[in-house]
């Protein structure tokens, strides 16, 4: 090894019984009257990470989000929040798991399980149910399911990131004649990328083949929005200048207008409206700091073998070098821009049904960060075995990729 | 559900991108990317080196919530 330096514990990533709090049960009104003093507790000790040990079925996502509320609250002194470490110890289901991979770092034991669902209404009492009221419900509950999507995607988009940037090589090696995770050119597809992954995915093993499918459809209808943002007649929608409605009316007309043309090949207009959607986000610019801090960190393993031999080649001149690390540099944003709509594609699959997971399948979906005693990749072990760099090497070093 | 704090915000972003960035340097393959299996591979050794080493005893050490050196 290049640095023989103690392994140095970390406490931002390591689980603590002495300053943790423990979800049990159903989620409900009880269970946060009981919890808020401790966490208060908790916070009003010191600014240090709090474990939130889980087991529980869900439960109410009020009380769920009334939970994480306290737990990220900062205090009188405006101090920094403190770090919230979520441990699987059992059962994470529904708003269990929202609570799970809203963690800082996010831990599963290797026999626990996690279920992810769409909302659910319950009606507690006789209801006078009409097609209005059914139809009110049924549009509320798909602007939660959205909301919840986008919200599980910022929370966890990094952990699949650090699982797209440790696979890589092993996607590119799957085929020596293969193109790799985007191809030889430089246009990165949604599809593509959920067919790589998937097939690395099943190649090993790791998830299983229902939950692979959802990474199917994910590719494939981020693909188609992000070909359909692509569209000239969208891009001048965007430059102009104008308030956001008029924009979103303007793009659900092409939407539609678009519909019409495909007719005779697309016919359903719940994906219309996921289009729609999507759209919006992109056109209200919520994935721009996203995507900026993707490329920061992440771009270096988004090269493909082409790109790296470019970078390095001898042969080339000091000004088609520094052209070819801008080229890079664009095609990492779009790369990190297909990344990123087809992750949160994925998401929101994860709200239309039942998806029951082990702790594995959900550490390869990049929705927690580390399954306790496994020898899996994660950003505990990368920080707290991260090499000094020998001065020798710090001096001298000119990284290609680092700009 | 609340959103996790933005990218870079925190000083646990800060760390973090410090040690991927030793490591790219430190583990740079000659075509410029990270030799990421090298990396783990050094890393599995130094964790079953340290556990070796280790009476179970004292394996909770570090649990106070303040870090140690584990001396590997």
């Amino acid at each position: 090894m290049a640095e023989q330096a103690p392994i140095r514990r970390d406490p931002k990533y390591r689980s603590n019984h002495n300053r943790s709090v423990s979800i049990s049960g159903i989620i409900d009104d009880t269970l946060v009257s009981r919890l808020l003093p401790e966490i208060v507790k908790l916070q009003d000790a010191s600014r240090e990470p709090i474990t939130v040990y889980i087991d529980s079925p869900g439960g109410d996502t009020e009380s769920a989000r009334l939970l994480l509320d306290a737990l990220r609250a900062s205090d009188q002194d405006r101090s920094e929040q403190c770090r919230l470490i979520t441990v699987a110890l059992g059962e994470a289901s529904s708003a269990a798991s929202d609570i799970l991979m809203a963690g800082d770092y996010a831990l599963a034991y290797p026999y626990s399980r996690i279920l992810c669902h769409g909302m659910r209404h319950f009606i507690s009492r006789p209801t006078a149910l009409t097609r209005d009221i059914a139809a009110s419900f049924a549009k509320d509950m798909a602007g939660l399911d959205e909301e919840f999507a986008i919200t599980l995607a910022r929370n966890c988009i990094n952990r699949f990131m650090f699982r797209i940037s440790r696979v890589w090589r092993a996607i590119e090696s799957l085929d020596d004649i293969g193109a790799g995770l985007f191809g030889d050119n430089d246009v990165p597809t949604a599809r593509g990328i959920a067919q790589e992954f998937h097939r690395f995915l099943k190649t090993n093993g790791f998830v299983r083949e229902a939950v692979l499918e959802q990474l199917d459809v994910a590719g494939l209808s981020a693909n188609s929005v992000i070909l359909f943002a692509g569209r000239n007649d969208l891009l001048n929608v965007l430059k102009t200048k104008g308030d956001v409605t008029a924009k979103k009316e303007a793009i659900r007309t092409s939407i539609l207008n678009d519909a019409l043309a495909k007719a005779s090949s697309e016919t359903d207009f719940g994906s219309l409206e996921s289009k729609y959607q999507l759209l919006s986000d992109f056109l209200e610019k919520h994935h721009v700091d996203v995507i900026g801090g993707l490329v920061s960190r992440w771009s270096t393993d988004l090269y493909g073998r082409l790109d790296r031999q470019s970078a390095t080649s001898a042969k080339l001149s000091e000004e088609e070098h520094s052209s070819n690390l801008i080229r890079m540099r664009i095609t990492a944003h779009l790369r990190c821009f297909s990344l990123w709509f087809f992750f949160v594609f994925f998401c929101r699959q994860l709200q239309t049904g039942d998806f029951p997971m082990t702790a594995t399948e959900a550490y390869w979906l990049g929705l927690i960060d580390e399954v306790i005693g496994l020898d899996f990749a994660s950003p505990r072990r990368l920080v707290e075995n991260a090499p000094d760099i020998p001065p020798s090497l710090n001096e001298g070093f000119q990284g290609a990729f680092h700009s | 559900m609340p959103i996790a704090r933005p990218y870079g915000e925190t000083e646990a972003d800060r760390e973090f991108d410090d040690a991927l960035r030793r490591i790219r340097i430190v583990y740079r393959n000659e075509d410029g990317s990270t030799d990421w299996d090298r990396f783990y591979e050094d890393v599995h050794r130094r964790e079953e080196a340290a556990k070796a080493r280790k009476p179970a005893a004292s394996r909770t050490e570090g649990q106070d919530g303040r870090a140690s050196a584990d001396p590997a």
